[in-house]
């Protein structure tokens, strides 16, 4: 026996029939509702209020984002991500393309694949582990005093495989020419320098980790033309957009060197990976502030170049950076 | 000196990828490729954002935070299901954070109609409109566009949760089994809230036609 409910339809059929009238039943239930309802008038009007619910709905017209709104959207959100990529930075992108790898649902779903690996793994390690220097614990074996392998041309010729950081200032460049190279000593040592500023110039020979590490180690070493000239090539020329973003970064503050504030706005005008524009605007931002000096400038071309970027750039935060760079530079007219 | 500045043929080479290269590629850190991804249902997106928020800057944030977690996140997506249902994943959970805390703040729950600011009246009809197509008859959008206005005061009754469902089914066109694998719960469960945000409806648009 079926309870009628409140609205006139069964209490056991009120669910189904506002699924039924949404088509959300499967057959044999389906079936079930039609047959009630031939039989039970109560449920039969119920139902016909739930079509007309149905219908009511579907005859309502949705909010519809016009082509216009949703560009306005899409623009928006490229300049947010432009933002979350800067704060990414590259050592979390690295991260994140780890973060794919899982070795050990790999070792699971293939053990006999991972012991066998790891046999050559294990063999290959006693093979080579005795040629391999390591710093620290260990007698520094293979260090070979750096002025002695450029005196000799072989770190010209060497490739550098790593950098590795020591306690204090200390740093490792290794290199491998005919036989495995360590240089040691501090960033600012002459023969670590050299290492590190050719590193820089052998662009996408080495390895773009190396060359993220050879940019920070030369960072405070921007008195220096060689590393000067090495950071501005970097910026403006490594294929590795993280190594040119590090290279603008690192520039900061030595703006008013003609070299580097050409480097900086070529950056801006031409590079085509955002965050490296958003850097290289910022430092001019900062260039422009910091001037002791606020009269007009005399380098015409800083001008031209955020007038160009304030009109073109893809960026929306690189136009807005740039706009109000321009009224830096407008206030500094009027002064 | 001579300059060289990469990314110039990436733009147009990503265009012939297929969805799991471009996941691939994008989760590697390509920005074109991520970008591609996306355009492929954004717009769908926006509109669930529209439809849910009513505001129009409410849905811009909605689809900008959805879209920064999904770029945030794509290195986790692990091909276990299809992009499209990871995707609504994160964008549903967006969208039930965002109908919560508005919930919470009573005073920004009404939809916009009878605008004080004229402005801003005008400017947000004018991001709601679809294209006009020629065939378009003039009555019964309007006559579908007072029901949706009915419809949008009498959607404020449902949970955030119903609400989702209902949108999900009406606008979206989605199946109730899809929507409870979208939202992380079962098919029963999505069927019942369908029935309540049904039941509510009802006794709201009683009277209307």
């Amino acid at each position: 026996m079926n309870t009628p409910a409140s609205g006139g339809a069964c209490v056991e059929f009120e669910r189904l029939l506002a699924l039924y009238a949404w088509d959300e039943l499967e057959p044999s239930r389906r079936a079930a509702v039609e047959q009630h309802v031939a039989a039970c008038p109560g449920c039969a009007a119920a139902l016909s209020q739930e079509n007309h619910l149905v219908e009511v709905i579907a005859a309502a017209e949705s909010d519809e984002p016009s082509e216009l709104f949703l560009a306005s959207c899409r623009q928006s959100l490229s300049g947010a991500l432009d933002h979350t990529e800067v704060e990414i930075g590259w050592l979390g992108r690295a991260r994140r393309a780890l973060g794919r790898v899982r070795l050990s649902g790999w070792v699971t779903e293939h053990p006999a694949w991972s012991a066998a690996l790891l046999v050559v793994m294990g063999m290959a390690l006693g093979r080579v582990a005795p040629q391999i220097s390591f710093s620290g614990a260990l007698k520094p074996a293979t260090v070979t005093p750096a002025a002695q392998i450029y005196t000799s041309g072989e770190a010209a010729r060497a490739e550098i495989t790593g950098i590795r950081r020591l306690s204090g200032n200390g740093v490792e460049v290794l290199m491998t020419s005919e036989r495995p190279l360590v240089v040691q000593g501090s960033a600012s040592d002459r023969d670590v320098r050299l290492a590190l500023v050719r590193a820089l110039r052998a662009g996408d020979n080495f390895d773009p980790d190396v060359r993220l590490d050879s940019v920070e180690l030369l960072k405070p070493l921007l008195e220096d033309t060689d590393v000067r000239q090495a950071l501005c090539q970097a910026a403006r020329s490594d294929l590795n957009s993280s190594v040119r973003l590090k290279a603008v970064e690192a520039l900061h503050g030595f703006e008013h060197d003609d070299l580097v504030r050409q480097t900086l706005l070529d950056a801006l005008q031409h590079d085509k990976n955002p965050g490296v524009r958003i850097e290289a605007v910022g430092a001019l931002r900062a260039f422009l502030e910091n001037q002791s000096d606020q009269s007009p400038l005399r380098d015409d071309r800083i001008a031209r170049v955020l007038a160009d970027r304030t009109a073109k750039d893809p960026n929306e935060f690189v136009r807005m950076q740039s706009a109000a760079a321009m009224q830096q530079i407008a206030a500094r007219k009027e002064y | 000196m001579t300059l060289a500045f990469d990314g110039s043929a990436g733009a147009s080479a990503t265009k012939s990828l297929d969805e799991q290269s471009l996941i691939r590629a994008a989760q590697g850190g390509d920005r074109p490729a991520f970008d591609e991804l996306i355009h492929r249902y954004d717009q769908e997106v926006l509109r669930l954002a529209l439809n849910l928020m009513r505001r129009p800057e409410d849905a811009r944030d909605l689809y900008q935070e959805a879209f920064l977690k999904v770029y945030k996140n794509i290195h986790l997506f692990r091909f276990e299901c299809s992009f499209y249902t990871w995707l609504y994943r994160v964008v549903t959970n967006v969208c039930l954070d965002h109908l919560r805390r508005r919930s919470s703040r009573p005073e920004s729950q009404a939809p916009e109609s009878g605008h004080e600011d004229h402005d801003a009246a005008q400017a947000d009809f004018f991001e709601r409109q679809a294209e006009v197509h020629p065939g378009a008859n003039p009555e019964k959008t309007m006559l579908g566009k007072e029901i949706g206005r009915h419809i949008a005061v009498a959607m404020e009754s449902l949970s955030a949760r119903e609400r989702m469902v209902f949108e999900m089914k009406h606008y979206q066109g989605l199946r109730l089994r899809a929507i409870g694998d979208l939202l992380g719960t079962t098919e029963e469960t999505v069927k019942n809230s369908l029935f309540r945000a049904t039941r509510k409806l009802r006794s709201q648009l009683e009277g209307v036609r």
